[in-house]
């Protein structure tokens, strides 16, 4: 018998057992049965491995299962209205929403043993700032929609103290992202972060790189609110090109006066 | 042969130039719009629909029998002054000529995404009217009108100024900045916003229904005159910027 | 309410209905999840993150689109970012010992469990797609339409390949009752 052939009976010897054939393939199947040793042997074996299958008892998880899905839920709930609700909250919400969780944690821990509790603690807090932060990324991404751009760029306001991945990323935005109003979140959300020495390079830098002229008037207006003397050469330099548009011209001569 | 005779009917039906109106199939992806004059309007319908709003016959007794042909190397291919290519989800819609933009009317279904850019001088006021799509809009000189739209929607302008209602159904985020012009938005009254109002040498107006909690600003750099606050609770990022003008925050 | 009109208040913000959808298929899922991990831990916490994702990427959900297609789906997908991740791991021998806790022994004959655990090592033995496909046909007993809503093939596609898992496994099954 060949490969095939083998392939084609078993075939068929599967449905005979599902119950799938039509009376003309039973026969056949039948008359083959009655005088193949293999196939017979074959349609044991099958027989033998199907109801093992079916005496299979499904798992049961563990009861606890549900409740812990609910706490997980109302967390990531909670982390996806961040980026709308929270940031603009005073900081006593945000210690709030800080008590509400540990105390979340520790409902959970009546179904963990008290080592593992410390953990789970841990992780998930851990969890969840791998979480905001992939978000804000993965939406800073999307080529399709600058309103999700924008709305990426805002996340970093639930962001209390941001890697350099996140500097990076909104740096990137800030600089070379085609929609204006994305660059311009972008640096509203870098804005936060000013007294971190890195971001303060990367706004001083952007301001010689920058193509875009609302971008350039707003980022004049922060540098010079924060004092930095060290854009003015810059700044007199922008204020006497040509091709420059008249209000951004208009700006960095605002900024010379104020900050000589 | 059902399904090849399907496709004939559709093709016929996409590429089909009746007078002055062209379609193209699709109720999905997004539509690029880079001319100077137009009015956009969303639908309940599943073609693309490009009408021209010139009441003037300017057609050409000369140039009969003739191609019109542009240094952009586009064709005319509606008749109407302007080229349409799809490019796989993309749309994109184009003037031949320079600088007159013919006028053109879109309508629009309801799935599609809007992308418009104009950088000439040579354009006039752009309007939006019920669309329930993303919008996203670049322009130096054309001034922005948006009737009854949801968002979520950029904006930016240069010299133009922008004008908008939203609908009951508002969906932020909402970004909309002028350098040069004014901002002026309605939006419903129950609408849970986080707004940032933000002038450099205007001023803010906001209708009194509005009550705003103003964020504390010592945490944040704050520059040029500048409102951080929620309205009715917070929500949605509301962002308006009008560097050299008035913003107007209105009840609708 | 059907389970496409709650994903789509989901979509639509309502996030909390994702508890009404857990409660209602946590238990095949993580049943899915349990035999291709064959860990009955590990599917717990992936049962989570299946539906968890079926949150945040409430977005791509087709509205009219079978639910139950999409959840498997998503679940695949979990298990399947978790393999790739931990692909080192799973590479030789799956561990059928972790399994063995969650078969019940009490009430059954000690041959019912051996052929239990026999086939639990054969479905051990089988490549992720043919191990997937058994569990959605023959332990979950689902329908080929269904499993080819969620695969995106067709049902003859389907039936041929199940059909060769069932050979593979047959295989497998009779030569590690040899070994014993």
């Amino acid at each position: 018998m060949s490969a095939m052939e083998k392939e084609k009976l078993e075939s068929l010897l599967i449905d005979y057992l599902d119950g799938a054939l039509d009376a003309v393939n039973c026969r056949i199947v039948e008359e083959e049965l009655s005088k193949n040793y293999r196939a017979k042997k074959i349609l044991e074996e099958l027989k033998e491995v199907m109801s093992a299958i079916n005496n299979t008892k499904a798992m049961q998880s563990s009861s606890s299962m549900q409740l812990k899905f609910e706490y997980s839920l109302a967390a990531e709930i909670l982390l996806q209205q961040k980026p709308k609700q929270v940031f603009m909250k005073p900081r006593i919400y945000r210690a709030a929403a800080a008590i509400g969780f540990v105390f979340m944690i520790f409902g959970i821990g009546y179904w963990v043993n008290k080592n593992q509790q410390q953990a789970l603690e841990l992780a998930n807090l851990k969890n969840e700032m791998e979480a905001t932060k992939k978000m804000l990324m993965t939406m800073l991404d999307n080529r399709q929609s600058a309103s999700q751009r924008v709305q990426g760029a805002t996340i970093a306001y639930t962001i209390s103290k941001p890697d350099n991945e996140v500097v990076n990323a909104l740096a990137k935005a800030m600089n070379e992202d085609p929609n204006t109003n994305v660059r311009l979140a972008a640096l509203e959300a870098l804005t936060k972060f000013y007294q971190e020495e890195h971001v303060r390079r990367i706004l001083i830098k952007s301001l010689s790189d920058q193509k875009d002229e609302v971008v350039q008037m707003a980022l004049i207006q922060v540098l010079v609110k924060m004092k930095e003397k060290g854009i003015i050469k810059e700044l007199e330099k922008i204020s006497r090109d040509t091709q420059v548009l008249k209000a951004v011209k208009d700006e960095a001569f605002t900024g010379i006066l104020k900050l000589s | 042969m059902k399904t090849r005779l399907m496709i004939a009917v559709a093709l016929f039906i996409a590429w089909s130039v009746s007078g002055q109106e062209y379609k193209v199939a699709k109720s999905s992806g997004r539509l690029e719009v880079y001319i100077g004059n137009v009015e956009i309007e969303g639908y309940n319908g599943n073609e693309i629909v490009f009408t021209s709003r010139d009441e003037k016959d300017d057609e050409d007794d000369r140039a009969k029998g003739l191609r019109s042909v542009n240094s952009s190397g586009l064709d005319d291919n509606t008749s109407l002054g302007i080229n349409v290519t799809t490019k796989g989800e993309t749309i994109e819609v184009r003037q031949l000529k320079k600088m007159n933009s013919p006028e053109i009317r879109i309508k629009v279904p309801k799935g599609v995404t809007i992308y418009y850019e104009h950088q000439s001088q040579y354009g006039g006021e752009v309007k939006f009217k019920n669309v329930e799509g993303e919008i996203e809009v670049s322009t130096h000189y054309n001034s922005l009108r948006f009737e009854n739209i949801t968002g979520p929607i950029t904006a930016k302008a240069i010299y133009g100024s922008i004008d908008a209602t939203f609908g009951d159904n508002i969906k932020g985020p909402i970004s909309l900045v002028s350098v040069y012009g004014h901002v002026d938005i309605a939006i419903p009254a129950a609408t849970k916003a986080n707004l940032k109002l933000n002038t450099s040498y205007g001023e803010i107006f906001v209708s009194p229904e509005f009550k705003i909690e103003m964020e504390k600003q010592s945490e944040v750099v704050s520059y040029g005159d500048k409102i951080n606050g929620k309205i009715n609770g917070g929500g949605m990022a509301i962002d308006l910027t009008a560097n050299y003008s008035k913003i107007y925050l209105r009840k609708k | 309410m059907t389970d496409e009109s709650i994903m789509e208040a989901v979509k639509h913000g309502n996030l909390q209905q994702v508890s009404v959808l857990f409660e209602r298929h946590h238990k095949p899922i993580f049943n899915f999840l349990a035999k291709m991990t064959m860990d009955r831990e590990l599917a717990e916490d992936l049962t989570q993150n299946v539906f968890l994702r079926l949150m945040k990427y409430r977005n791509s959900y087709q509205e009219g689109k079978r639910f139950q297609s999409w959840l498997y789906q998503v679940a695949r997908n979990v298990f399947s970012d978790h393999y790739q991740m931990n692909k080192n791991k799973y590479s030789k021998s799956m561990d059928v010992e972790k399994l063995k806790d969650s078969i019940e022994e009490k009430n059954e004959t000690l041959d019912q469990t051996e052929r239990e655990i026999l086939l639990h090592k054969s479905m051990a033995r089988l490549a992720n797609e043919d191990r997937e496909l058994l569990v959605l046909t023959r332990f979950e007993q689902m329908k080929y339409e269904e499993v080819a809503a969620i695969m995106e093939t067709t049902v003859a596609n389907i039936k041929v390949k199940v059909h060769r898992a069932i050979a593979k496994l047959r295989e497998h099954y009779f030569e590690l009752e040899k070994i014993n």
